[in-house]
This record gives C-alpha cells, structure tokens and sequence, in this order.
C-alpha cells in the first residue's frame, strides 16, 4: 500500500491524468481554500 | 497516494461551504487511480483518509460528480457507490454523507453489543431426574 500525503501546489501542477491527459490544477482556487479550511487530509 | 516517490492516485478536493457550519461540504473537484494501480482498494483508501480527516472538521458531507468516461473531471459511478457516495435529486451527483457514515458505526456498535447480550451463554438446565428423585 502506498503513502497518503497532501500533494502540493507545486508538484500538483506537473501532474496529468493518465486517463485523458489533462494538467491536473483544476480548481485551485477551492483546493487551496479546501486546504486553508480544513489542513492535510494526510494521517498525522 | 504515492509508490516510492510516484503519485499513483490522486483525489482533488474544494472547498464549498464556509467553515464550522455543520452543514459545510466538500467537493471532490478530480481524481484519478493509475492504470497500473487500479483495482487495488487505492482510491477506497484516499476516500476513507479524507473523510476521515473532514469528519473531524466538522464536515457534513462530500459531493462528486459522475460519468461513464475514465477521466479526472467525474467518476465511475460503480466506484462512487462501492466506496459510500449516494444519488442525490440531481442525476451524476453524489453524495458522501460524513455524519450519517457516523451514525452507521455507533448503530453498528449497538446492533452488535444487541447481538453479545443475546448469545450470552444461559446456565444449563438441571437434569430432570435430579428434582425427581427427591
């Protein structure tokens, strides 16, 4: 099983979906209120 | 989700409510498992980690969208329902309904201390010819 970890702002932006190839920030805006509001869905 | 140092799952989340409302939620705005990691309960554990997480702060619930098509703007509905999502009134949204998953587990808890208390072993019956025999 892997690791669950907050991707982050930089490393989010060089990812694609390996399904239809679109760049993955989509809503950025709402994932960074997401992560302001409520922190790293990552297990502490 | 990451395999030594690769991103093999991904789930995107926004906010969509104003915080500490007990009615807040959250939108899963894209996703994606890859290919080679699929079918392995990933994308079940990204989801149970979330809410996991939102339960705690004070979340309601978790809304996405559905399609047919493998792709990071909606997903499979088959995948939604195996992992808790819900229809709602509207057709390819789905609800995650993070206080009711709550209320599911303490009535489990409840339906199982019922089913303890009603297989607790009883005392065994005295033989018959015991009382008789007096």
């Amino acid at each position: 099983m892997g690791q669950v970890s907050l991707v982050n702002a930089a490393s989010v932006r060089s990812l694609t979906c390996p399904y239809c190839g679109r760049r993955m920030p989509r809503d950025e805006p709402g994932m960074f209120a997401a992560q302001a509001r409520w922190g790293s869905p990552a297990p502490r | 989700m990451s395999v030594e140092g690769e991103v093999v799952g991904l789930l995107l989340v926004s906010a969509a409510a104003e915080p500490g409302d007990s009615s807040a939620v959250a939108l899963l705005s894209g996703g994606w498992v890859a290919e080679s990691s699929a079918g392995h309960g990933l994308g079940k554990e990204l989801v149970r980690t979330l809410a996991g997480a939102l339960v705690h702060q004070k979340v309601g619930s978790v809304i996405a969208s559905s399609e047919t098509a493998a792709g990071c703007a909606a997903f499979p509905r088959g995948w939604l329902e195996a992992v808790g999502f819900g229809p709602t009134s509207h057709r390819r949204v789905w609800r995650l309904d993070l206080g009711q998953a709550v209320v599911r587990k303490q009535s489990l808890r409840r339906a199982l201390n019922r089913l303890v208390e009603a297989v607790r072993p009883v005392p065994p019956p005295e033989p018959v010819g015991r009382s008789d025999a007096r």
